[in-house]
């Protein structure tokens, strides 16, 4: 079987995606396939956890600044702390140390993947291709990362290559009650043939009409095509290419008081019916292809280098509900809520209407067109020109789209030495490179038929100023149709290049390695239009800037046996800032923060392993500083009619604790596991908060002293876990998990701890602790289930003549429905600097899923 | 090849289980509106006959329904939180606890408004529908809950015709139940009495302000228009047209309610040829030397200018005194800019004037020329005495108060024999020392009338 180049290209072009250009010279081959019956059952059960669902990032509450992101395919979960830290503790979204997503890299083929705009690695690029992403190598912490310098949190590598993957075809189909209903998968790889070529190809797609929440359609493909060309015994090349079109309807966070109303705390604000209809305002949608291309040489038996290049482009949007000076279209606005009635009568009324009646809790669309229907408007003066006008219906509320188009590309080459038998030595270069293009389109204009490029928020407070409500001031009052681009639309680039290089010592009693890496990472804005608030700051390129920054790590394991050992690590590292932080309105203007610097973390950690045969422990303790931390945080605030951004700097942090993981088998096929982390995360600086209005060049105020100093940072920190299992013989396995959460904190309002957040509270008082004090949440615990069967057909069926496995999985999680875990929350950002009363915008929330499951069922051949 | 064609054929399998669309209007778009099935058992006015009682609050018991269309709504931000509905019989305002309502219910929509259990009252005079509310224990009427309007008002279609009744002013009563209180009407021939104001408060304090208007018989009305409104900042139009507006009065005031600017179309040509009142004038101006554009000031053989004066909150004017002075024959000239007079109209002039520390006889007169140049020195043109000593009471007075007199006017004089010319019109003050003729006077509310 042979496939022509010509194919490969006409997939890659199906697939939207254009291939690097770039092809490397040389490679290293790590043969990692592994054996087939051995490890069996440990395949089953990453292919259940595979399916505990991947808790991706919320746009609001990124915006709101907790940046949760912990993905089920962090680890293979060899390790047990690990393997609870990915598996069992994601319902309450923990994070491994406390750490931001951005503290962990992840590379695929050699790639980094992560976004150079915030850190995060978009795991969304490559949901549904389960199958092909089970090669994978993950560091915790500091330890030597044998492909790159690494982020302090973990660095872990993908190994998608086609000649990597299992010769095997597989169906499978799932269903499940979480973000999609059903999934069907087909992976079919051929392995290495004699020719020296290598196919794998992967194509998922899952689905629901409504997922676990309300209103959350769900439609995913994902497609996967690899293909490796042995060209000698030294030289592998390898061509991965994926994408995952997929749009989903959006969860929104909710308030008390609305849950109550709801009888629900999964009440799902986003969504209302259309003619009769459900319909959700917020749909995400991501298509953003990958192209990675390897080249794996072996120089000599001792030396050998990988170099891949990577390309991804492709838009991430999600589409709201926009309008134009008229009633907020959100049903949990504050004012339509009864606690915002003088009169407990009507408040009781309204109440009573809003739970008997699910379109006054949910979105009006009806109304909303109807709205749009009688607003007939002439429009002066289109497009800058004198005495063009254009009638017609003036759309009111339309739903828009907030894209992001991202054009990325890397190139990265490692050589590996082992230099005697003592030293090994890795060296590596990278430059990466993206380019971010951010704007608005019209998506719908719900019954109308145009709307108008302005800023009706510069339009209230300057009425009679024809330029500074202009969104463009190149196409002044330019009336927009669906699909065309208005609001903001500026982009931004960065560029990073790095060299490290690391060196491994191994003696009979100690190992010790150190690395270093050095980069410099320059950015700048480039704005596409002129903002009529901003005429001399927001259109063109801004000015660049440029970070240079090093890193050192290095650690010691002394080897007390075979089995135990002990091990000291210690790193410490500058990291240029992020855009996403760096730039204060990048939406209307060029401003950056004052006083631009990198931030500095310093982390060591001392551990403790065990791996004996029957027992297996680890025990680290940790400890990392974070200095010179800076933030942005952006919301809409009523009163100036306008988003508001918080620039906060000086922002320090200490996350400390011990990651314990045990497990032990007891009897025949049962063992006991049990993992814990008790940590302590804190900011240990009072930030500083610059407080700007996107639609005035007047700061709010500058420099406000956040009293953050001690509060928590939040995530979990403390989290256990005790489980038991049974493996089978016969090739099933049960087990069976208990988990307990403590110490979770809610996100909170910098504002409220200045002097202006509690001036004329007396110091001490009830209403001083309210505005100040943050929210503990509730300890929570979970209880979750997982079993497999596999059943190698063969065995009954004599007459085939191929291993043909057919397998089951069934996993449960919280078993005991608590729908009470709440997985993630943020004080809102606007605050009553007047009444200081914290009830006036509460806390949002979203909550940890009730019982759920996911089953499948696979035929492996 | 056999295997690759078997998973191909799997892939497109998958492929086809559902509809990959390209993620376009998946959605119907809903009916447009158009009126529901109820009926109105009731009107405007019989509901308004509920109450009679000026301040009480009428809780409506009966379920009784109303009918009319959207007459004013909130989009200019003139209005705020309230409506105006009209029918046949009469029009009301209905009060909705919600900003932006012109979004569901514009101009021209037909709603249907289900009663019961709502409360009609009046504001001074001016009747509302809303809700009886208890704030802080006391009742008042209140916009009807935004959660809640949709269970009371219905809307209907859209763009039904709205037209303004035409009224005279004498037409409007200021008793309750007033047949056009309430709803749209329309004054002729009328116009702004400062043309130098804003519409609106456009300061920090964004008062709501009063502003008159009048017609050519000098009947005056308020319009009362709020600093939220987007034509707070515009600058009254000059010229005399049609207002329309919501009559509503305030005890026994009447008053009118813009729904945005374009509802007063004050474009023709105004009652009066001329008129200066010089309310223009700013606190900072007082005593200042005058010196309004096209206006000269001279005074030839002294230092006696005309000046501005400023008093109290709404006393503008123009003063000459000669006191102090050392010439003999002090004379002061105040020239208006050039005014034409139409060709067939009988344009009568007047002014008003007032006078302090009166020593006679000291004169002022008021002349009118026809070969005068603006700016030029006045005892080159020829000027024709307009005034005589019956007109004007400073000139004969002695009583040498301190306190200034009241401000009396000339009466029309009568300058028919000039229409059709371009003519100047001076006030001539003269003083001195001898005799001693100082006294004080002001000139204001110069103005020429068309007959």
């Amino acid at each position: 079987m042979i496939i022509k180049p010509k194919h490969l290209l006409l997939m890659g072009v199906c697939l939207g995606i254009a291939s690097p250009a770039v092809f490397a010279q040389v490679g290293r081959h790590t043969d990692t396939i592994p054996s087939r019956d051995s490890v069996l059952l440990e395949t089953l059960k990453d292919n259940l956890q595979d399916n505990i669902p991947v808790i991706s990032l919320d746009e609001s509450e990124e915006e709101s600044g907790s940046a949760q992101n912990v993905s089920s395919l962090l680890s293979a979960g060899r390790d047990p702390y690990l393997n609870a830290a990915t598996f069992k503790f994601s319902a309450v979204r923990f994070r491994v140390r406390g750490y931001d997503a951005d503290q962990f890299g992840t590379y695929i083929n050699g790639a980094p993947m992560e976004n150079l705009d915030n850190g995060f690695t978009p795991y969304g690029q490559w949901g549904g291709l389960n199958d092909v992403l089970r090669n994978r190598e993950t560091t915790l912490g500091l330890a030597a990362s044998p492909n790159a310098f690494g982020d302090f949190g973990g660095v872990t590598s993908f190994d998608t290559r086609a000649s990597h993957q299992r010769k095997q075809t597989s169906i499978n189909y799932a269903v499940s009650n979480r973000t999609y209903t059903h999934r069907l998968m087909v992976t079919h790889s051929t392995g290495l043939n004699m020719k020296g070529w290598a196919f794998s190809f992967s194509a998922s797609r899952r689905w629901a009409d409504e997922g676990y929440t309300d209103g959350t359609f769900y439609d995913g493909w994902s497609f996967f095509a690899a293909v490796d060309k042995r060209i000698s015994d030294r030289q592998l090349l390898s061509l991965s290419i994926f994408g995952t079109p997929t749009k989903n309807g959006r969860q929104g966070p909710t308030v008390q008081e609305m849950r109550d109303i709801a009888g629900n705390n999964f009440y799902n604000p986003y969504w209302g019916y259309q003619n009769g209809r459900v319909r959700n305002a917020n749909v995400a949608k991501s298509f953003q292809p990958v192209g990675i291309l390897t080249h794996d040489l072996k120089l000599n038996d001792k030396t050998s280098l990988v170099t891949a290049a990577s390309f991804t482009y492709g838009v991430r949007s999600s589409t709201g509900l926009d309008w134009y000076n008229v009633a907020d279209p959100r049903p949990d606005y504050y004012r339509y809520l009864p606690s915002y009635q003088q009169d407990p009568s009507f408040a009781a009324t309204l109440r009573q209407e809003m739970m008997n009646d699910v379109n006054m809790r949910q979105i009006n669309w009806d109304a909303l067109y109807q709205t749009n229907y009688g607003s007939y408007e002439t429009i002066n003066n289109v497009d800058g020109i004198p005495g063009n006008s254009v009638s017609g219906l003036r759309s009111r509320y339309i739903v828009e789209d907030r894209a992001v188009l991202t054009q990325k590309f890397s190139f990265n080459s490692t050589i590996n030495s082992t230099v005697s038998n003592h030293v090994i030595l890795t060296a590596g270069v990278s430059y990466q490179a993206q380019n971010n293009n951010y704007y608005k389109k019209v998506d719908d204009l719900m019954g109308g038929q145009f709307y108008v490029d302005i800023n009706q928020f510069a339009e209230r407070d300057f009425p009679s100023n024809t330029s500074a409500i202009q969104n463009n001031l190149n196409s002044p009052n330019r009336i927009l149709h669906e699909g065309d681009k208005f609001g903001y639309n500026y982009d931004l680039n960065i560029k990073r290049g790095a060299i490290w290089a690391q060196g491994n010592l191994k003696f009979a009693k100690v190992d010790a390695f150190f690395a270093t890496q050095h980069s410099y990472t320059s950015f700048f804005r480039y704005g596409n239009v002129r903002t009529g608030l901003f005429p001399n700051n927001s259109f063109g390129k801004s000015k660049t800037y440029n970070f240079y920054n090093s890193a050192v790590k290095g650690g010691l394991t002394y080897k007390i046996n075979g089995r135990n050992y002990v091990f000291a690590r210690g790193g410490y590292e500058s990291r240029a800032p992020f855009f996403e932080n760096a730039f204060i309105a990048p939406r209307t203007r060029d401003f950056v923060q004052d006083n631009l610097k990198s931030e500095e973390i310093l982390s060591t950690e001392l551990g403790y392993a065990m791996n004996a045969p029957k027992l297996k422990i680890r025990a680290t303790g940790f400890y990392t500083e974070f200095k010179n931390g800076m933030d942005v945080l952006t919301f809409y605030h009523d009163d100036y009619r306008n988003f508001v951004n918080y620039a906060l700097s000086d922002i320090g942090k200490v996350h400390m604790g011990i990651e314990f993981g045990a497990e032990a088998k007891v009897y025949k096929g049962i063992s006991i596991n049990a993992a814990a982390n008790i940590g302590k995360y804190y900011y240990n600086t009072r930030q500083s908060a610059t407080v700007t209005v996107d639609n005035s060049a007047t700061l709010l105020s500058t420099d406000d002293i956040v009293y953050s100093k001690n509060f928590n940072v939040p995530t979990p920190q403390s989290a256990y876990t005790f489980g038991i299992d049974y493996r089978s013989p016969k090739f099933w396995f049960l087990s069976v998990n208990f988990n307990y959460f403590d110490n979770m904190y809610m996100n909170f309002n910098p504002l409220r701890r200045t002097e202006a957040g509690v001036s004329g509270l007396e110091e001490g008082s009830a209403a001083w602790h309210d505005v100040v004090d943050q929210t503990k949440l509730d300890a929570q615990y979970t209880l979750d289930a997982n079993a497999g069967y596999s059943w190698m057909m063969n065995r009954s069926f004599k007459s085939m003549k191929k291993r043909t496995y057919l397998v089951f999985n069934v996993g449960v999680s919280n078993i005991l429905n608590n729908k009470d875990i709440v997985s993630g929350g943020y004080e809102q950002l606007r605050f009553d600097f007047a009444e200081k009363n914290v009830n006036k915008f509460p806390d949002k929330q979203f909550f940890a899923y009730g019982t759920n499951f996911f089953a499948s069922i696979g035929l492996r051949f | 090849m056999n295997k690759l064609t078997r998973f191909l054929t799997v892939v497109s399998l998958i492929a086809s289980v559902g509809t990959f669309t390209a993620c376009k209007k998946t959605f119907d778009n809903p009916p447009g509106a158009s009126d529901p099935g109820i009926v109105a058992n009731t009107t405007i006015k019989a509901l308004k006959a509920l109450h009679t009682t000026p301040g009480a609050y009428d809780v409506i018991s009966s379920d009784l329904i109303i009918s009319g269309v959207v007459v004013a709504d909130d989009k200019s931000g003139n209005l705020y939180k309230q409506l105006f509905i009209q029918d046949s019989t009469g029009g009301l305002q209905v009060l909705l606890d919600a900003a932006s309502l012109f979004g569901t219910y514009p101009v021209g929509r037909r709603i249907y408004i289900k009663c019961k259990d709502l409360c009609i009252s009046d504001y001074n005079g001016t009747m509302e529908l809303g809700v009886k509310a208890l704030v802080d224990g006391s009742p008042s009427v209140e916009g009807i809950p935004s959660g809640l309007i949709s269970k009371y008002v219905i809307g209907g279609s859209l763009n039904n015709p709205v037209v303004p009744i035409v009224v005279n002013q004498s037409d409007l009563g200021t008793n309750m139940q007033d047949k056009y209180l309430g709803s749209l009407i329309q004054l002729n021939n009328y116009e702004f009495g400062d043309t130098t104001l804003t519409f609106a408060d456009t300061s920090v304090y964004k008062s709501t302000v009063n502003r008159d208007i009048k017609n050519c018989n000098g009947q005056t009305i308020i319009i009362r228009n709020s600093a939220y409104a987007n034509f707070a900042g515009r600058k009254v139009p000059g010229g005399n047209g049609n207002v329309v507006a919501i009559y509503t009065t305030f005890g026994t005031t009447k008053q009118l309610l813009l729904r945005n600017a374009d509802d007063v179309q004050f474009t023709g040509a105004r009652c009066n040829i001329f008129e200066e009142y010089f309310t223009s004038l700013t606190s900072a101006d007082n005593n200042q030397e005058f010196g309004f554009a096209g206006w000269t000031n001279v005074a030839p053989n002294s230092t006696a200018k005309w000046k501005n004066t400023v008093f109290g909150s709404t006393g503008r004017a123009v003063k000459v005194t000669a006191f102090g002075t050392s010439v003999a024959l002090d004379t002061a000239w105040l020239i208006t800019p050039a005014i034409a007079l139409p060709a067939g109209a009988t344009p009568k002039f007047s002014f008003s004037t007032a006078y302090q520390f009166a020593l006679g006889p000291t004169t002022l007169h008021a002349f009118i020329s026809t070969n005068y140049t603006a700016g030029a020195d006045p005892n080159g043109a020829t000027w024709t005495q307009l005034t005589t000593d019956a007109n004007i009471a400073g000139n004969t007075a002695t009583n040498n108060s301190g306190t200034w007199s009241s401000t009396v006017n000339t009466g029309l004089i009568d300058l028919t024999s000039y229409a059709g010319q371009t003519v100047y019109i001076a006030f001539k003050y003269m003083g001195g020392t001898s005799p001693v003729r100082t006294t004080n006077f002001q000139v204001d509310d110069v103005r020429i009338t068309k007959q």
